[in-house]
């Protein structure tokens, strides 16, 4: 029994601490200016049925956007920078056209792949047997 | 929902393309700021597309959620549960024990963690709130129109009906009244400004005729007889800004100005001394600072005399 009570007492201890972690972020999220502008968030949540007059809430949702965007730009950007490292250890001469780090379809379908977005493009012409398959198993 | 003109796709609204033209903006930014140099236009498309997508998805949930539990107006809880529903594909900390208070979500902690790591960027621009409301303006009832309404049975507090000139062809009467009289007296008296104009132009540009153009007619003869009826009706003239009960003062040293009478035919080729001439006396004008403003009131005066003369003066059209 006096385990059990105890317990609880640390699981009330935590829960408050949360509870004042988040509070205390909720506020600090007035001074934060996500990229993503309120107007816009509201706007699109408005679409979606989303009420709410708190303000903070508005700002909680445009961050979490913005921090899903940054993710996703960020694999991407993982996946540019290997594949410009990959083509300089062939050719030495591409270094000076690869600096530049463009976002690109191909890239960005593989980085929302991840998320449960299929992005995918159909492939052009079929210049090899390899076309279309899974570029796992396929050789580069 | 009604959309303008070709640049919006079909079933979007005028608010929806600003919403994500908006958009397209944030989310270059945030790339930017990630680490990219530069981006496909098309790549950035499908990202802002998934972007609002997500954005979309958040708000239907929570406000899912909010309805569930009887809730018209959506709390933090809600907003949480959909962060946990739209997280669930990628993972976050905490996965596992989804019976949690969810105030201590996983997916709360990687937020928090973004925004200390993070340096903020602020939207490039002010965004106003959007859609814009338009006031739509109401036809005014028969009350505030001051009408009876025709017919019982149309109470006065319905919008008024539209004006008969409307839809009927109505007679038009010219309200204007045509005194013969009075539009004589006006007509000679625009006539009579028009001379004394003239008359005053003349004034101005006349010097005394030199001994060598004896050929040339001079000017002010003719007009001598109107120069002095003018000069006692009291000629006004403001050009120079002289105004000494209207005289103007003639200044001392002036370029000469070569008058030619010509009935029909202009000179295309002036004689080059008298050219020179101009030239010279012109340029000597320029040292005297104050008299900068005549010159180049008297040059326009020239040409619009010069002008008039070449073809037989019509003082209406002046």
């Amino acid at each position: 029994m006096n385990q059990q009570q105890q317990q609880q007492q640390l699981g009330d201890g935590r829960r408050h601490d949360d509870d004042a972690v988040l509070a205390e972020f909720l506020s600090s999220l007035m001074d934060y200016t996500p990229t993503i502008p309120d107007e816009l968030v509201e706007h699109f949540l408005g679409k979606s049925g989303f009420h709410s007059p708190d303000v903070r809430l508005i700002r909680l949702v445009a961050v979490a956007t913005q921090k899903f965007v940054a993710d996703v730009a960020s694999d991407a950007l993982q996946h540019c920078k290997a594949r410009s490292a990959a083509v300089v250890k062939d050719k030495r001469d591409k270094q000076a056209k690869d600096k530049r780090l463009v976002l690109t379809m191909e890239d960005l379908s593989r980085a929302l792949r991840e998320y449960g977005v299929n992005a995918k493009h159909q492939e052009y012409f079929a210049d090899s047997p390899s076309t279309g398959m899974d570029p796992a198993s396929r050789e580069e | 929902m009604s959309n303008g003109g070709a640049e919006s796709t079909p079933g979007r609204s005028k608010a929806d393309d600003f919403g994500y033209a908006v958009a397209r903006k944030a989310v270059a930014q945030v790339c930017e700021k990630v680490g990219f140099e530069g981006l496909k236009e098309s790549a950035l498309d499908a990202l802002t597309d998934v972007t609002l997508r997500y954005l979309r998805d958040l708000g239907k949930t929570a406000s899912s959620n909010a309805n569930i539990c009887g809730r018209t107006q959506c709390s933090i809880f809600d907003v949480v549960r959909g962060f946990e529903d739209i997280g669930s594909y990628q993972g976050f900390p905490g996965a596992y024990n989804s019976g949690s208070c969810l105030v201590s979500s996983g997916t709360i902690r990687n937020i928090i963690d973004f925004v200390e790591s993070e340096e903020e960027i602020p939207f490039a621009q002010p965004v106003p709130q959007f859609p814009i409301v338009r006031e739509s303006k109401l036809i005014p009832s028969f009350e505030k129109m001051n009408e009876t309404p025709p017919g019982n049975h149309i109470p006065a507090w319905l919008p008024a009906l539209p004006d008969q000139h409307t839809y009927m062809h109505t007679p038009m009467w010219d309200e204007r009244v045509s005194d013969p009289r009075a539009e004589k007296i006006e007509q000679a008296r625009q006539r009579r400004k028009a001379e004394r104009a003239l008359l005053s132009l003349q004034q101005r540009l006349a010097i005394p005729v030199p001994n060598n153009m004896e050929k040339h007619v001079s000017v002010m003869e003719p007009f001598a007889p109107a120069i002095e009826a003018a000069k006692e009706v009291g000629v006004n003239e403001d050009g120079d800004g002289d105004g000494e009960g209207g005289r103007t003062l003639l200044p001392e040293k002036r370029h000469t100005v070569k008058f030619r009478f010509k009935t029909r035919e202009r000179m295309l080729v002036e004689p080059l001394d008298v050219h020179l001439t101009k030239k010279v006396e012109w340029r000597s004008e320029q040292s005297l600072g104050r008299e900068d403003e005549r010159d180049d009131k008297k040059r326009r005066a020239e040409y619009i005399y010069r002008q008039s003369m070449e073809y037989p003066p019509e003082l209406t059209q002046l």
